[in-house]
């Protein structure tokens, strides 16, 4: 009942997970599709063309000219991290479909069977160390070649194993995947990251490198008045603690009748302003403190 | 009360530190070692999905959901020791 009451109230943002699917994932793709077409390239439209890995390879070989999806890339890394500058990290929160799938599949499962590390770990610290070992692997993968990590680090993305998992319902050929050993990446990722983890975004907390610098750039716009980003007004505020249980980022902590939200967490899903019966948690510009 | 504030403000930033290192280290050795495997171009990716769960992610998963259980099973255990010493002295002292 909890899952459909959830659906009811966050139908526009459930109906963008599903056009987040639609616009990036094989066999629609329809952004990509859509790119592909304007440049005249042939290339597969399918999630791995916005691999943000491959401007360390532009950068190593200096050969910028050849890559297909360059322009693809170009626009959709400006458009995540520009928005995230701006108006906070909508991609994560509204259309990627790497969170999105977790998260729904997350919902059915009752909350004492989720783990949850909420005020025991600090998400950020962990979440920019794998971003740091991200840039360090992917500047190896690009400027020593010899060392075959650009194939490893496909093993470890999300996003990747993702379109793996959906070309093995579309083509037969591509099935064999399903009983690799991949299946353990897709455990770590799906099972403890999403349906075991509160609020379904494990591997957004920790592991995804596009999340992490949309979040380092929210965390710096939201310190600046013409920026959009969640406010918590605390004059009507009674402490309920709906929006703390509710966000599935784990970016609110409540302390000594202060709310806390990260910015270095927080998607942006307005989850908590839904939830707030008291109207104390708004999206708007202005500053940060602004009660 | 500050000395209190300052002592949790430096554990909270090594906390901080050490959490930061411990994603770098994991992050970075994990496809490092698969570099090792024979097979790593060929599609298998047993070696990814164990460095990835086996040493990096589960680990602090149950070090984390059972620091505070183990501390407080270990602060037990030595009261309670520590009980049955006293009774002991004091038995010796009655006898």
């Amino acid at each position: 009942m909890e899952f459909l009451a959830a659906i009811k109230r966050h139908k526009w943002r459930y109906l963008a997970f599903l056009g987040g699917f639609a616009l990036f994932v094989y066999p629609s793709a329809l952004l990509i599709r859509a790119a592909f077409f304007l440049q005249g390239s042939t290339a597969m439209p399918d999630l791995h063309k916005t691999c943000f890995r491959m401007p360390f390879d532009w950068l190593a070989t200096g050969n910028f000219a050849t890559f297909e999806d360059r322009f693809l890339l170009i626009g959709f890394l400006g458009a995540v991290l520009g928005t995230s500058f701006l108006f906070g990290p909508l991609f994560c929160g509204w259309l990627c479909p790497v969170g999105s799938f977790t998260e729904m599949a997350n919902k059915p499962v009752p909350r004492k069977m989720k783990i949850d590390l909420t005020r025991k770990i600090n998400p950020a610290a962990l979440r920019y160390g794998f971003l740091a070992s991200f840039v360090l692997v992917s500047a190896l993968a690009a400027f020593a070649p010899s060392l075959g990590l650009a194939g490893i680090c496909c093993r470890y993305c999300a996003s990747s194993q993702l379109q793996n998992l959906v070309n093995g319902i579309f083509n037969p050929s591509a099935l064999s995947y399903w009983h690799s050993g991949g299946i353990m990446v897709i455990g770590g990722w799906l099972l403890i990251g999403g349906i075991f983890w509160k609020g379904g975004r494990g591997w957004c907390l920790y592991g995804c490198p596009l999340g992490a610098v949309s979040n380092a750039l929210h965390t710096i716009g939201s310190r600046l008045g013409f920026t959009y980003k969640v406010k918590h007004v605390s004059t009507n505020c009674v402490q309920c603690g709906k929006c703390e249980q509710a966000c599935p980022s784990w970016s609110i902590t409540r302390k000594e009748k202060e709310v806390n939200i990260n910015r270095s967490t927080c998607t942006t899903c307005l989850e908590c302003v839904k939830v707030c019966g008291q109207k104390c948690l708004t999206y708007a510009r202005g500053k940060l403190h602004a009660n | 009360m500050q000395i209190r504030n300052i002592r949790d403000r430096m554990k909270h930033k090594f906390l901080t530190v050490i959490l930061f290192a411990y994603g770098l280290v994991v992050g970075t050795s994990a496809p490092l070692l698969l570099t090792r495997c024979a097979s790593a171009g060929s599609g298998c990716s047993n070696c990814a999905g164990f460095c990835g769960l086996a040493l990096g992610i589960v680990p602090l998963v149950i070090f984390v959901t059972t620091k505070s259980r183990v501390v407080h099973a270990a602060r037990q255990a030595l009261s309670s020791i520590r009980r049955t010493r006293n009774r002991s002295q004091e038995v010796k002292v009655d006898g």
